[in-house]
């Protein structure tokens, strides 16, 4: 069975890029263009890793990853922040959540996948 | 003097003691003589009592002779009887005890006489026995028995005279003798006596003469310490004299107002500046309450301050003014001032008078002012920068993350593309796409090096510290260069100490300054040329030094290569290649570590060579401990 991917990207062409990148790297990937949009999928789709943009629209991807920890069954979800916020705050700012990963904006398309499924196994 | 009496003294004790002596002596002598007259005297009485008895014992052989011859009777024979036998022995006796010849001559003729009438009784006796008392009588009648007894009574008499006068010479000698003795006791004790009392006199005399002659000493020093505390005194005088002097041309030199009083507060000394200040003079103020002189006003209420000097001598205790008080000179005219009040004690702790100090503060006041107000002008300014700097800071990460996020299409869909993950493209197209990509990375590089150096300026920046591996580390990052080294036929030298230890950095911060430097002596050293890494431990840290012989940096530029975005012009480098902020940001990102770097160029076309230390014990502390799964 795949593996599924949730990515929350308020920006479509980078959407679009990390979602081909993992689709060909054999993932199945839902998708969310909002923070709120994304904790609906999220406990919807209960996906394997969700990959979280940090400036969203609606909220910050933190406090949306704060939001599905007090939730049961989006609690044990490890949380990847791909974000191109990366002053020391942004750092700061998700130190304290729980099985949360990082990963710097531009990606590097050729090691991305591979880096999400060794941070999920 | 002290000598003379002493031997005198001296002298006095022997001549008594000798005298004590010669005393005793002669005393001895006298009483010797005394007692041998005493003994003599003694003496002659025994011979004259035993004369005596000698003829008594006669007398009772003749009275017994006599007795018998009348009645017959034998009883008037016992007296006879009893003297008979003891008679000799008495003569004998009296021989032994004579000592004088005269008289001892007359015992001689008497001794005949005596045994003759001894003969003359013992045949008187013998015929009364024989009771022929007619031849008796008639011897008796011849009378020689009587002139015998006569002749011996003579004989008697004259040696008991002779006996009588030298009893009587010895007895006049020992009187003699004691009269002497008395005299000689007498005189020898008045002398003594005497003798005693002038020693006593002449010790007295050298007693006194010693206590004189000590109190002539102690008065001599006493003269001479005074003397000495005489000239000190002077000395000092002459010292105070001179401090004065110093005192008041001090006192009047000083650039700040001096006014003194005595303890009631009458002004005493005012310098030139007082005198200018408060517009009186010492000669008219000397004596007047010091409040007249000193007229004081506080600056916004315009009552009268009070008085300092007042305080200090109430209170013993030193005494300034309050801020913005107003002196009022004779004149009338007004300055601000500045002043403070100490009292003057003497060793008892007694307030002897007051020492004002003052001064015009006018200008300063003024000065006060406009410092006061660049003050806060630079506090505005100060917190305008600030703010601009966190704006500056704010600015740089929003466009860092708004030049970020298209970046990360164009790079990621370009890689893509490239790596022809969904179909192949041509030539053409795979290098246009190359171009596209290259650029993007380029882009990236320059965004990622700005804000980290705006991260570094503005304290940003953490150290995320490990123990590196520094010869490993090293090694590897010659060798992600190999490629490019090889590409230009550059020789690389690499003197990696082998016992280079390993330090506590920050791993990522530490491979980018090595690479910057290695890159840059790649980049600016023209082909064929050489370049090289030498690390070594030097005390407390490893200093890395990356040479090159390439285009080396002009004298006039060293200063700019740190500027940021200056490139040496080179025919080897392309627009394209490197931002010209690696340098700036290595200098940034080891100074962060603790450590320095230097550069040098023996000038343009010299080569250069960057060296840079970093401490093995890191003091920096472990910041970032966020899961960062790499980009």
């Amino acid at each position: 069975m795949k593996q599924k991917i949730l990515v929350v990207d308020d920006n479509k062409n980078n959407l679009m890029l990390e979602k081909d990148i993992l689709e060909a790297a054999g993932f199945e990937v839902c998708e969310a263009e909002d923070a709120s949009t994304g904790i609906a999928v999220a406990r919807k789709e209960k996906p394997d890793v969700i990959l979280m943009d940090v400036r969203l629209p609606d909220m910050r991807g933190t406090e949306a990853a704060r939001i599905l920890r007090r939730d049961k069954e989006t609690r044990d979800i490890p949380i990847i922040f791909v974000t191109a916020s990366v002053m020391a705050e942004n750092e700061k700012e998700i130190k304290d959540i729980p099985n949360t990963g990082f990963l710097g904006k531009p990606i590097n398309t050729r090691t991305f996948a591979k880096k999400i499924s060794e941070f999920i196994k | 003097m002290k000598n003379i009496q002493k031997i005198f003294i001296s002298i006095a004790g022997v001549v008594i003691l000798i005298l004590v002596v010669v005393v005793s002596v002669i005393s001895l002598g006298v009483f010797r003589q005394i007692e041998e007259s005493a003994a003599i005297r003694k003496h002659n009485f025994i011979v004259i009592n035993d004369t005596a008895d000698l003829l008594s014992e006669l007398k009772d052989a003749e009275t017994g002779e006599r007795g018998f011859l009348l009645t017959n009777n034998k009883a008037y024979l016992e007296p006879y009887l009893a003297v008979i036998g003891i008679i000799p022995e008495h003569v004998a006796e009296l021989r032994r005890l004579i000592l004088i010849s005269a008289a001892k001559k007359h015992l001689d003729a008497a001794v005949p006489l005596i045994d003759a009438k001894m003969a003359e009784l013992a045949q008187v006796i013998v015929m009364r026995r024989n009771n022929d008392t007619a031849s008796a009588l008639e011897l008796i009648e011849s009378g020689k028995g009587k002139l015998l007894m006569d002749s011996i009574r003579v004989e008697m008499k004259d040696l008991n005279q002779i006996e009588q006068d030298a009893l009587a010479k010895s007895d006049s000698e020992l009187q003699k003798g004691l009269h002497f003795l008395f005299f000689l006791i007498i005189t020898a004790s008045l002398f003594m006596l005497l003798s005693a009392l002038s020693l006593v006199y002449f010790i007295y005399r050298e007693k006194q003469q010693q206590i004189k002659e000590i109190i002539h000493a102690q008065t001599q020093h006493l003269l001479v310490i005074q003397e000495e505390t005489n000239k000190q005194l002077k000395q000092v005088n002459t010292t105070l004299q001179i401090s004065e002097e110093k005192y008041a041309v001090t006192l009047g030199s000083i650039g700040d107002a001096v006014l003194a009083t005595d303890g009631q507060g009458h002004v005493t000394y005012l310098n030139a500046v007082a005198e200018q200040l408060t517009g009186w003079t010492i000669a008219l103020a000397s004596g007047r309450p010091a409040d007249e002189i000193f007229r004081i006003i506080n600056e916004e209420t315009r009552q009268p301050s009070i008085s300092p000097i007042k305080e200090t001598l109430a209170h013993g205790t030193i005494q300034s003014l309050a801020n913005h008080t107003i002196l009022i000179a004779r004149s009338g005219s007004e300055c601000a001032i500045a002043d403070s009040c100490a009292p003057i004690h003497n060793r008892e702790g007694q307030v002897l008078g007051a020492v004002l100090v003052f001064r015009d503060v006018t200008e300063r006041m003024k000065i006060d002012k406009c410092l006061k107000k660049a003050y806060e002008d630079l506090n505005i300014q100060s917190i305008e920068l600030k703010r601009a700097a966190q704006a500056k800071s704010d600015f740089l990460g929003n466009m860092s993350h708004e030049l970020r996020t298209p970046l990360n299409s164009i790079n990621g869909f370009s890689e893509v593309l490239y790596d022809e993950t969904f179909g192949p493209l041509n030539n053409k197209q795979k290098i246009y796409i190359n171009n596209i990509l290259t650029s993007g990375q380029h882009l990236l590089l320059l965004i990622n090096q700005i804000l980290d150096l705006s991260k570094v300026e503005s304290g940003k920046m953490n150290l995320s510290l490990s123990s590196l591996p520094m010869k490993n580390l090293l090694n590897d990052i010659s060798l992600l260069l190999a490629d490019t080294v090889n590409k230009k036929n550059l020789k690389m030298q690499l003197e990696i100490d082998v016992n280079l230890p390993d330090i506590e950095a920050d791993e990522l911060k530490v491979k980018e300054i090595v690479y910057n430097l290695l890159s840059n002596a790649v980049k600016f050293t023209p082909e064929g040329g050489k370049i090289g890494m030498r690390a070594e431990k030097t005390g407390s840290e490893i200093e890395v030094t990356v040479w090159d012989t390439g285009v080396g940096i002009a004298v006039e530029n060293m200063e700019k290569i740190f500027e940021g975005f200056f490139r040496v012009d080179t025919p080897f480098s392309r627009v394209t290649e490197g931002t010209g902020l690696g340098l700036p940001l290595s200098k940034k990102l080891v100074e962060l570590h603790g450590g320095k770097l230097f550069v040098e160029s023996m000038g343009l076309n010299k080569g250069t060579s960057v060296k840079f230390t970093l401490p093995v014990i890191s003091a920096g502390v472990v910041l970032n401990e966020t899961k960062n799964i790499g980009s």
